[in-house]
Parts: C-alpha cells; structure tokens; sequence
C-alpha cells in the first residue's frame, strides 16, 4: 500500500513544480463560467429558476463539472504510446500491477488539480452571481461522489488506452467519450434542462455519473437520490476497472518486444 | 506570389500523402472528429426542444447556432489542417527548431506553419460544410460567402495564435498561455454573439476580436453588407499583417540552439 501512496505523492510533487502553468491555464475556467452566466440568463429568461436550478446553483454546478473535467490527465494517450512503443514491458518488471501504477501515478496529481480547480470555480461563481452563496455542507457531503466521479473518469480513460493493444489510434474514442461527457454527463448543463425522456435514459449511462451527479448532488442534495446513485457510481467504477483488467489481460499477450 | 502559392501546394500534396499512408489510422480520426462536432450539434438540438421560447426571445434561432458553428469548425479545419504548424509554434521556438525552416530561402512563418497538418482538422472542415449545406437555406453567394469567410475566419485563428505563440521570444515558452487563451477565443467563437450583452460584448469586437473573425461573418452571410464585407476582410488582413510583424520582432531575439538531427 506504501508504495501506492508514495507514487500518488510523487505524482503531486511534480505537478505543483509547475503551479505557475498550472494556474494560468485555470483562467480558461473563469472564462468559461462567465460565458456560461449570459447563456443560463438567456435559457432562465424571466424566471428565476428551471426545474429548481437557479442562476447561482448552475453558475456553481459548472464550477463543479469543470473542476472534474480540468483535473483530468491524458492517461489514454500515455498508456497507448507506452503499448505502441513497447514501453509497456519496462512497467512489468516493476513491482507494482500495470493498472495500479497508472491509478496511483495519476490519482494525486487529479485530486489536487480538481480541489484547487474547484475553489476557484467557486470564487468565480460567487463573483459572477453577484455574491450569493450555496450551502457548503451540501459541496462537503458530496465529496465522496466528486471524487467518485473523478476516479470513474480515470478508469475510463485507462479503459480507452487500453484499446492501443487492438486499434491503431485511441484518440478517436477519447474524443467520442468527452462528447457523452459533455451531454450524457450533463457537463454545461444539468440533465433536467433536456426533454424528460432523454433523461430518463441517460440515467442508465455511466456518463451521468462521471460529473453530473456529483455536481447536482453539491447544490441540489437529496438523501434518497445520494444513496442510489453513489450506489450506481461505484457500480460502474468497479466494471470499468475489471474491465481494463480483462482487456490489459488480454491485450498484453498481443504484444511481442524485441531486445530493449 | 506564384512560388508561395506553388510552394504550398507541394506541402499540401506532401501532408496529405504522409497522413495517407496510415489510411486506417487517417479515416478513424477524420470521421471520430465528424461525429465529435456533431455532438455540440446534439447539445443544442435538445435545448432547443425545452427552451425556444428563451432562446427566439433573444432573436436566437437554431440556424443561427448552426452557422456560428460552421464557420468556427470550418476556420478552425482549415488552419489546423493547412498550417498546423502554427499551433505548435511556441515548442518549435523553445526548442530550437526554427533553424530548420530559417536556413530556407521562404518566409520563415509561412514554412513553419504549413510544415504540419493535424490529420482531425480535415473532419472540422467536413462537418462545417455538411451542416451548412444541410441547415442553411442553400444559395451560390451564401456557399461563396461562407467559404470566403472561413479561410478568413482561418486567417483571423492563424493571427492569434502566431501572435500568442512569438509571445515565446519575450517571456519563454508560451505554450500555456497560448493554448488557454486561444482556447477560451475558440470558446467564444462557438456561441452566437446575440448571447452577450454590454461590457463583454465591447470586449469581443476589440481586444478579443471574435466578433471580427466570426460574428460579423455570420451577419453578413445571413445578411449581405458590402461595406461590412470590406470591413472585416481589411481587418483580420490587418491583423495577419500585426501577428507578422510580432513574430518579425520577436524572431531577433530568437537563439539558436544549433540543433543537429541525425537521422
């Protein structure tokens, strides 16, 4: 276990060498939700709220979509040229599972990168909705979901580059999986703003969990909803990971390396 | 003229040529970007369902978005896909390789930037036009009008990162700075500009000139203004001459790092 945690603080040592890069590409952040503010005016109109969200909710529910969409990695694009150039085989002489290594080298830099990305999504909300507030016991009980959806995310990309051990070029799907993120996963807006049918089938996808649960659950809580879908999120962490497992299992076979 | 416009056909046929040899890997990634941009399209689609009545109150119609995307997707193919080289322009200078393209008896900009084509781009240029010709009333002037205007809208995107990206010469590597900035134009070159109201709007069509790459395009494609068109076609030349003249400034104070490549 010592061996993960000394990765993950590896991985947040590096990271914060490079604060100053890391900041400045947070103010596409800022950008974003004030851009978002005239697009939630507009689709707010005269009404002060739309299916319970209120301008400020949304303005902090973006801060919290986009803290998990900004904290992620490009773990898929590492993992499949490490497949294609055979790197791969130097990670299977370390001590420590292929997969695990990845989670652990990646998982410190994400937490971070998502908490700092956070507050100031939240100080940007609070200046943008004109100084109102949400209730942050709400944001503080639905960590475990935030960090849930982040950690579904971070499977899911393992899973895409896992395909490099089959397909030539990952990026494809990694570009496909954004978009279900941005709809599916209800990345701009909650899911409740798209006509009820649809929502009702993407109750069912993954995707919903990866941010727009998480972000709902921060400023709209619900006992009830909480538990069944935290209960579904870890459902889904645990067949995207056996999943990667499976296809790693398999894939690696695949691979033949020559010298080194 | 006549060497420029023959030099970049060569580069064209080359890139291509280089991009067809891995046909597979080539069509996975035009066609995974076709359906990449259609879901934006998607997004709208179902907001569009529960929201009309917000959306015509503002004077927002559908085809509104639809060209606003077009012209983004299309202007954005095109310089990504004919002058790649732009967008990697500041790993380029840090690392030296600007010699390459100096010791040549061409523009040094012009090679840098022609010397790559992202392989996706094509699939921007694609799905620009499929959702003009599908949403758009279709009309000889307007098909003119929105080609002219996204190889203008190209040469607006290519300024701002040529100048985003000689910000190198004067404080290091500007890889961040130029990817989020240009990113957060791309942003708003994305939304009709009938979303935005008072300051931001004035900042739009002045120190973040969107509104001369896209918007006033899109003004002009729906409602045809010869002075409007003379108008922003003099500005983002204007522009593309003072990206230019940044990156002339800033190439006198480029060091070589004497870059030796054995191969």
């Amino acid at each position: 276990m010592k061996k993960f945690f000394y990765l993950a603080y590896i991985s947040i040592k590096n990271y914060t060498f490079y604060l100053k890069d890391f900041l400045i590409t947070r103010i596409f952040l800022v950008i974003v939700i004030i851009i978002f503010s005239f697009i939630y005016k507009t689709l707010l109109g005269s009404n002060q709220s739309y299916a319970s969200f209120t301008l400020p909710m949304l303005l902090y529910y973006l801060a919290i979509t986009e803290s998990i969409e900004m904290s992620k990695t490009l773990i898929h694009n590492t993992i499949s040229d490490e497949i294609k150039s055979g790197t791969v085989a130097y990670i299977l002489l370390r001590p420590i599972s292929y997969i695990s290594f990845h989670v652990s080298s990646a998982i410190g830099e994400i937490t971070i990168k998502q908490l700092v990305t956070m507050i100031i999504g939240f100080i940007c909300a609070f200046f943008v909705s004109g100084f109102k507030i949400i209730n942050f016991w709400m944001v503080i009980a639905s960590l475990p979901v935030i960090y849930g959806a982040v950690l579904l995310n971070l499977f899911f990309m393992i899973l895409i580059g896992m395909f490099a051990f089959y397909i030539e070029e990952v990026r494809p799907i990694y570009w496909i999986y954004q978009k279900f993120i941005f709809i599916v996963g209800g990345l701009f807006v909650p899911l409740e703003f798209f006509p009820p049918t649809v929502l009702k089938i993407f109750k069912f996808f993954p995707f919903t969990y990866m941010n727009y649960f998480a972000a709902k659950m921060s400023v709209k809580f619900d006992l009830h909803e909480y538990i069944i879908g935290f209960s579904i999120q870890l459902l889904y962490i645990f067949i995207v990971y056996f999943l990667s497992i499976l296809i790693y299992s398999k894939g690696i076979k695949r691979v033949s390396i020559q010298g080194g | 003229m006549r060497y420029y416009i023959k030099l970049f056909w060569t580069f064209i046929k080359m890139n291509i040529k280089s991009q067809m040899a891995y046909k597979k890997s080539f069509f996975l990634q035009v066609f995974g970007m076709i359906i990449n941009d259609f879901a934006f399209l998607v997004l709208w689609i179902l907001l569009f369902d529960n929201f009309k009545s917000s959306f015509s109150s503002k004077g927002i119609d559908f085809n509104n978005i639809v060209l606003v995307w077009a012209i983004a997707a299309t202007s954005f193919g095109f310089v990504h896909a004919l002058f790649g080289g732009f967008r990697t322009l500041p790993t380029t200078i840090i690392g030296g390789k600007l010699d390459n393209f100096l010791l040549y008896p061409s523009n040094t900009i012009f090679l840098s930037g022609i010397s790559y084509s992202d392989v996706s781009a094509w699939g921007d240029i694609i799905y620009g036009y499929i959702i003009f010709l599908v949403f758009i009333p279709f009309n000889p002037l307007s098909l003119f009008l929105f080609t002219y205007f996204s190889i203008l809208g190209a040469v607006f995107f290519g300024s701002v990162l040529i100048i985003l990206s000689s910000l190198t010469f004067f404080i290091g590597s500007s890889e961040q700075i130029k990817e989020t900035l240009f990113n957060a134009i791309l942003s708003f070159a994305t939304y009709p500009e009938k979303f935005f109201v008072g300051p931001i709007k004035l900042i739009l069509f002045t120190f973040v000139p969107v509104g001369l790459g896209i918007y006033i395009p899109v003004r002009i494609i729906t409602n045809f203004n010869i002075i409007l068109f003379t108008i922003s076609t003099v500005i983002i030349l204007l522009f593309l001459l003072f990206s230019v003249f940044i990156f002339n400034r800033g190439l006198k104070k480029y060091e070589s790092s004497s870059l030796i490549i054995l191969s």
